[in-house]
This record gives C-alpha cells, sequence and structure tokens, in this order.
C-alpha cells in the first residue's frame, strides 16, 4: 500500500467513525425520548385509572342511595316512603331481559332480605317469596356498595302489604378489569 | 472553467444531522400538539362523567320538584345528544371548553345512561348551567325529568301553579335562577327569551287550553310537567325524550302486568295486567300522538287504579 492509498484510507475510516458516532447519539437520544415518553404516559395513565375509578365509585355509591326511588324499584303504593322497595317489581325485572344492562357500568345488582330470613338463598319463580335474594347483575370482580331499605309486598295471608329489613347491593367493575 | 474550490464545506455529517434534526424536531412539535389535544379531551371527558354523576343525587324521591346550579371552572359547551334507537333509547352527554374567543375545543367523549332524560338545546355553553327536576308520573312514576338551560327566561302572564313553583324553585327569590316572572312582555329583559302564556308574541308562545307550545313556528305537545320540556328543549331533542319516555313507560308497563299477575295470585280480585299490557302497546311517534293517544291511555289506567282498594298495582 502506498503513502497516498493509506492517506484516504484513514481518512475514509475516520468519515465511517463519525457517522457511526452520529448514529450511536441518534439512537441513544430516540431510547432517551421513549424512555422518558413511557415514563410519562405510565405516571398519565395511573392518574387516570384512578379518576376513572373514582367517578365509577362515585357514580355507584350516588345511585344505590336513590335507586328505592326509581320507577323500576320504587313501592308506589305508599306515596310518603323513599325507601320502600317493591319487591314484587324488581322480581318481575329480573324475569325481564330487557333490563340486562339497563344500569351501565354496574358489575352487581342485588336485592337482599336481611330479616326476616328464609331458608333459600336465590329468588326463583318456584320459591318466591319464601327467598332472600334477587340477583339482577352478577359479573366477577367488583367493589360493591350497600343501601338499607324497606322491602315491600302485598300479602294475601294478611290482607295488607308488609315491609321488611333489605339491603340494595351495587358493584362497580375495577378500571383492572374494565 | 471553475477554479475556485474555496467554500463552506458540507459534508454528509452534517446533512445527516440537519435532516434527522428536524424530524426529531417536527416530531416532537407534532407529539406534544397532539398530547395537549388529548389532554383536553380527557379533562373534557371527565367533566361529562362528573356532570352526569352530579345529575344522579338531583334526582326526586318524594320531592315535586328539585333546582340545583352547576358552576364549571371555565366557560364549557354541553352537548345534549339524545338517541331513540334501542329499548329505552340513550342519553348521551359530553362537553368541550372554550379555547379562544369564538372557539370550542374538542368534543369531549360521551357518557351515555339508559335511564336520564335531559330537555335542554342541543349545546349549551357558559360558565353556569341552571337544572330543573321534576317527575313524570303517567300514570305511575316513568322518570325524573331534567330541564337544562344557560340562558335567561322571562315568563310573561304566567299561570299561578307555575309561579308558585318558580318562586319555590329560587327560595322566594334568594336564588337566581334566571328566570323572571312579569305582567307584561315589554317589562322583559332585552338579552332574555320570553315565554308567554294564553298570548302571542313572544320567542315561545304556550297554549294552556290546548296544550301546546310554539317555537320557531313549530308546535310541541305536552302535558303536565313536560311543559318544561317545551320550554326549554329544543324540537328535536323533546321529540326524542319524548319518545323514549313512551319506550320507558311500556317496559315498566310490562312490568307492572306482572306484578298484577303476582297479586292475582295472592287472592287480589282487581287486575290490570291486559289494560298494562296494551297501554305497553301504544306506540308514539312524535308528541302529537303522545298528547292524543298515549297521555289518554295513561290517565284510564290511573282511574282504574285508583279504584282498587287494599292491593294497588302502583
Amino acid at each position: 500500500m502506498s503513502l497516498s492509498q493509506n492517506a484516504r484510507y484513514f481518512r475514509n475510516s475516520k468519515g465511517q467513525l463519525k457517522i457511526q458516532q452520529m448514529a450511536f447519539v441518534l439512537v441513544a437520544t430516540m431510547i432517551f425520548f421513549a424512555i422518558v415518553g413511557l415514563f410519562y404516559f405510565s405516571i398519565r395513565f395511573s392518574s387516570l385509572k384512578e379518576d376513572v375509578g373514582d367517578l365509577r365509585r362515585d357514580e355507584v355509591i350516588e345511585t344505590v342511595r336513590k335507586l328505592s326511588g326509581s320507577p323500576e324499584f320504587s313501592f308506589g303504593s305508599w306515596e310518603d316512603c323513599a325507601a320502600c322497595v317493591d319487591f314484587d317489581k324488581v322480581m318481575a325485572l329480573k324475569e325481564r331481559n330487557s333490563y340486562q344492562n339497563f344500569w351501565q357500568d354496574v358489575s352487581l345488582l342485588q336485592v337482599i332480605r336481611v330479616y326476616p330470613e328464609y331458608g333459600s338463598e336465590e329468588c326463583t319463580a318456584g320459591n318466591y317469596p319464601n327467598c332472600n335474594k334477587i340477583t339482577l347483575t352478577e359479573k366477577e370482580d367488583y367493589e360493591s356498595y350497600e343501601a338499607f331499605v324497606s322491602l315491600c309486598r302485598y300479602d294475601g295471608g294478611i290482607g295488607f302489604s308488609r315491609c321488611e329489613l333489605g339491603k340494595i347491593v351495587m358493584g362497580f367493575e375495577s378500571v383492572e378489569n374494565g | 472553467m471553475i477554479k475556485n474550490k474555496r467554500g463552506m464545506e458540507f459534508s454528509f455529517a452534517w446533512i445527516f444531522a440537519i435532516i434527522v434534526g428536524a424530524v426529531i424536531l417536527f416530531g416532537a412539535i407534532y407529539a406534544t400538539t397532539k398530547l395537549a389535544g388529548t389532554e383536553r379531551v380527557v379533562s373534557g371527558t371527565l367533566v361529562s362523567a362528573e356532570l352526569n354523576n352530579l345529575l344522579n343525587p338531583i334526582e326526586t324521591n318524594l320531592e315535586d320538584s328539585k333546582y340545583v346550579q352547576v358552576e364549571f371552572a371555565e366557560e364549557t359547551r354541553v352537548y345534549n345528544d339524545c338517541d331513540v334507537r334501542g329499548t329505552f333509547g340513550k342519553q348521551g352527554i359530553s362537553t368541550s371548553a372554550k379555547i379562544g374567543e369564538d372557539k370550542w375545543g374538542e368534543q369531549s367523549a360521551k357518557k351515555s345512561n339508559f335511564n336520564k332524560y335531559l330537555f335542554s338545546d342541543e349545546t349549551e355553553d357558559g360558565q353556569k348551567l341552571n337544572v330543573i327536576i321534576k317527575p313524570l308520573e303517567m300514570p305511575y312514576k316513568i322518570g325524573d325529568l331534567i330541564f337544562a338551560y344557560s340562558e335567561s327566561y322571562c315568563f310573561v302572564n304566567s299561570p299561578s301553579d307555575i309561579e308558585e313553583e318558580i318562586m319555590d324553585l329560587s327560595a322566594d327569590g334568594e336564588n337566581d335562577i334566571d328566570i323572571e316572572l312579569k305582567e307584561n312582555l315589554n317589562e322583559c329583559p332585552a338579552d332574555s327569551i320570553a315565554v308567554c302564556f294564553n298570548q302571542i308574541g313572544c320567542d315561545i308562545n304556550v297554549n294552556l287550553q290546548n296544550d301546546v307550545a310554539v317555537k320557531n313556528g313549530e308546535e310541541l305537545y305536552y302535558d303536565g310537567n313536560l311543559i318544561y320540556g317545551a320550554i326549554f328543549a329544543d324540537k328535536e331533542i323533546y321529540e326524542c325524550q319524548i319518545k323514549r319516555l313512551a319506550k320507558r313507560s311500556s317496559e315498566l308497563a310490562y312490568v307492572y302486568a306482572e306484578k298484577s299477575e303476582k297479586l292475582r295470585s295472592e287472592g287480589c280480585s282487581v287486575s290490570l295486567d291486559s289494560d298494562l299490557r296494551s297501554f305497553a302497546g301504544i306506540i308514539v311517534n312524535d308528541s302529537r300522538e303522545f298528547a292524543a293517544r298515549f297521555v289518554p291511555a295513561a290517565e284510564d289506567i290511573g282511574r282504574k287504579n285508583e279504584l282498587i282498594s287494599k292491593c294497588k298495582i302502583f
């Protein structure tokens, strides 16, 4: 190799080294931005999940408190009872498919008789009204809240409406699952 | 010819750095702009969800009516989206924030509900929103009607029951509910929407004898508490909500029919299940049909239920 060939070789390899250096710097810059981006999004999404969880929780807490006054639950025969739930109507609701997704974002909706308790648990067309629980919706993994109410229905045996202690249980899907 | 080769050296490394630098810079600017837009949509969506939650606790139980004033942190546009499709139809609420003199930001994601009925214009702009809630019972409770408005109204020659209602809601004038009660049209402020009762010449004219409100030349038929819906809502929203309410009433009629059957098995002699099932079959296409067919049928069933002594259906 002559002297001039040597000089050209070193000049070329020096140029290639510079390009390689620049490429490394660029790759490092991109990786840096990507890491910063990932860090930002992980923080942002975790706070967003918290916000969504809080909003769903607020919605369920407010809804469960007011559900006894909704047309589907209220015991209309007594106009002055805000916390009276019509057990007959809730049973009829269970049998209607159109109400399956009526309460959105709700994973659990149950009406439970607290006192007196009967032998069988879940109400069916066969054991009603001698049962304790009517489940309108139930999915997996939920956080639930309760509100105590009066469960009222007309009792032909005594010829009047009778009310018993009960509660409405409502749960929302947690954000990790939703 | 060209012998002067002096000039700035512009090597490949420089060209490469400029091009890649420009790409990174524009990419960063683009990403930032997009992110800012997304953040606005996220914050709008949270406001919509909060507004939706806020409308929950103000539903009525034993109360005749309720009033709340919703205040936003900034000028906000509330979008009322009513969809009549499906078993119950759907109420959508979304918002956007003001970002310029006359410019609104991107519309947030919609919060949807099957059991809310919001009567308002398609969009309501402002930093505060007046909300009146009243139940609708025809003949049983169908739902809570939410009347929302951001503009000022002036009621001219209003009947005594509406006057009393407005006075009650404003706590005898202590709260500013943006509704003024006047005897004559010329007493109304110029920037308010005038509503005349049993007279003409206002922006909205209500005929109390025929239960109809005329707005922009269009007739909106009402009954009972729906009079406020006819006053505060756009025609499209009003007609859509009327159809949704009729659908909910129909589903409730089936529930009451099943209850009626259960009561019969408990020894109740009077049964309304066949009446309720035929009531559930009434299809309402607009407010005129609602007033002409639905309301008389509801009143008829209400009368029959009143005649039952011990085991009332509703």
